[in-house]
């Protein structure tokens, strides 16, 4: 008898995964009308609708209807779906549908990470490459989108749609161990990243060549942006230091990394990290003033479309974090209950 | 107790079991459809326009407008949608505004938020709560800042 039961009881736990292949159920929810016209795909100019075909996926129906196969995320995201099978209803946006991310369920958030060096035998600041390698699998096997600094920004100003679970990775400083280690880790999963160099740090022994640089820019993957030039805390002033002489020394922060990035690599300067993470309003004008269009702290948090566009926060990961503390890093929705009427 | 429980473990498997069908099945929510229903968007529509998700009902009317490009009534339901979710958008905007003037930083989060739900390209919404949430980042930065700065009297002091 018991022998029976478990036979059943494993027919039943094989049947369940198998029926995972075969993923219909019919609609009761929305009993339909018999004389109803038998519509198999629709277009105007707000949108497409259509009942999928066998051999239709997300890329080739990016790439039909929207024109680009690598916008298939936009089709997973409004239907709520991560595969075309067959027979299902798909609705496919035309245009900017939610650029800020906001929906009655919460909004959408992006963490953007910070990492510094990798290896052993560095402290807390330097990630085993090991752990990092086993961070960026946890990324790509939970379905989390890795972008580029650079695609982030149209999120952060309002203007465009980015996919959900989205997370941006940045290091600071330009450590040689961020090409040795990191990089080959980066194009074993083809994951993009945004490298803040301090420029004074170019030409250490422990410090990125422009060698490695340009080979990690060339790879389409990385890029470079600035740190400062000296890296003190730009958010406070000498002793004794005039305001002209601060805001000089501010400008030559800015504008030396800048110069020194464009000189190896063809690359545009768009964003700038602040040293230990420190701003005031003095660096944020002078920032605005030399058309950076974001600047990232590190106070730790994700980033909505509404964030202060320079005062991105930023996570750092340490050494020592455990797998809950990386996990809780990388929160890609705030719960925000929009039917809450106001007190 | 050992021996129950070996006796209970059949059971538990065919309970996992069935958990484990149940969940495979409804995995990725797939809904079998041979034709783009209009009734089951006109439900949807009525739905959405019932919890006054008034972006929610515009895409399946916008669905049913594809479906019946020629259809006087889907077109004129757009048009009151559109103007209701127009009304709420003014007053959202407006108890906005009168909760940032009275420094009531959530309420007016909670209406701006509201405001984008409903229209998420608005410049006012988002400008205002980019506003709120700078004031918020400031404060740690600041507080931060000051703790920076008295180390280092400190540190000066004591060398």
């Amino acid at each position: 008898m018991t022998l029976k039961t478990l036979i059943i009881s494993l027919s039943i736990v094989a049947i369940g995964n198998a029926c995972s292949i075969a993923p219909y159920r019919t609609d009761t929810e929305f009993p339909r009308k018999q004389d109803e016209p038998k519509i198999k795909t629709a277009k105007s100019d707000q949108l497409v609708v259509l009942i999928s075909k066998p051999g239709d996926t997300l890329q080739n129906l990016a790439q039909k209807h929207l024109g680009d196969k690598n916008k298939d995320w936009l089709i997973a995201d409004f239907n709520n779906i991560d595969k075309v099978v067959p027979g299902i209803e798909i609705i496919i946006p035309l245009h900017e549908y939610n650029s800020i991310g906001i929906s009655n369920k919460g909004i959408q958030s992006v963490p953007i990470l910070c990492y510094h060096r990798f290896g052993d035998n560095h402290g807390k600041m330097s990630v085993p490459t090991a752990l990092f390698r086993k961070q960026m699998k946890f990324l790509h096997d939970n379905n989390y989108r890795v972008i580029s600094l650079k695609d982030a920004i149209g999120f952060f100003n309002g203007k465009t749609s980015i996919p959900k679970r989205s997370v941006v990775i940045t290091i600071d400083d330009g450590y040689r161990s961020n090409y040795s280690e990191a990089f080959p880790i980066f194009k074993e999963f083809n994951f993009p990243a945004t490298i803040f160099l301090y420029s004074d740090f170019l030409g250490a022994r422990d410090a990125l060549t422009s060698k490695q640089i340009k080979t990690m820019y060339n790879s389409g993957l990385i890029d470079f942006q600035p740190h400062s030039k000296t890296h003190p805390n730009l958010a406070i002033r000498k002793e004794n230091e005039s305001i002209n002489a601060y805001l000089d020394r501010l400008d030559d922060e800015i504008n030396t990394p800048k110069r020194r990035i464009q000189n190896i690599i063809d690359t545009e300067i768009f964003s700038f990290a602040y040293p230990f993470g420190d701003t005031n309003d003095i660096v944020i004008n002078k920032l605005k003033s030399k058309n950076f269009a974001i600047a990232a702290t590190v106070q730790p948090g994700s980033n909505t479309a509404y964030s202060s566009q320079y005062m991105l926060r930023r996570t750092m990961i340490f050494g020592d974090h455990t797998e809950e503390e990386f996990i809780a890093a990388l929160e890609v929705s705030e719960k925000h209950n929009l039917q809450r009427d106001n007190k | 107790m050992k021996i129950t429980k070996i006796r209970h473990a059949p059971t538990f498997i065919l309970l996992l079991g069935l958990t484990t069908a149940c969940s495979s099945i409804y995995k990725n929510d797939y809904i079998y459809a041979d034709y783009v229903s209009t009734s089951k968007h006109k439900q949807l529509a009525k739905k959405e326009l019932k919890l006054k998700n008034y972006r929610g009902a515009l895409v399946h009317f916008r669905i049913l407008e594809a479906l019946q490009p020629d259809d006087p009534e889907i077109k004129n339901r757009i048009r009151i949608t559109m103007a209701l979710a127009s009304r709420k958008l003014d007053l959202e905007i407006s108890k906005g505004m009168l909760a940032l003037r009275n420094n009531k930083w959530d309420a007016a989060k909670q209406h701006f938020l509201k405001a984008l739900n409903i229209q998420p390209q608005n410049k006012i919404a988002l400008e205002s709560l980019r506003k709120i949430n700078a004031r918020e980042v400031k404060e740690v930065q600041t507080s931060h800042l000051n703790s920076v700065k008295r180390k280092r009297i400190y540190l000066a002091e004591t060398e």
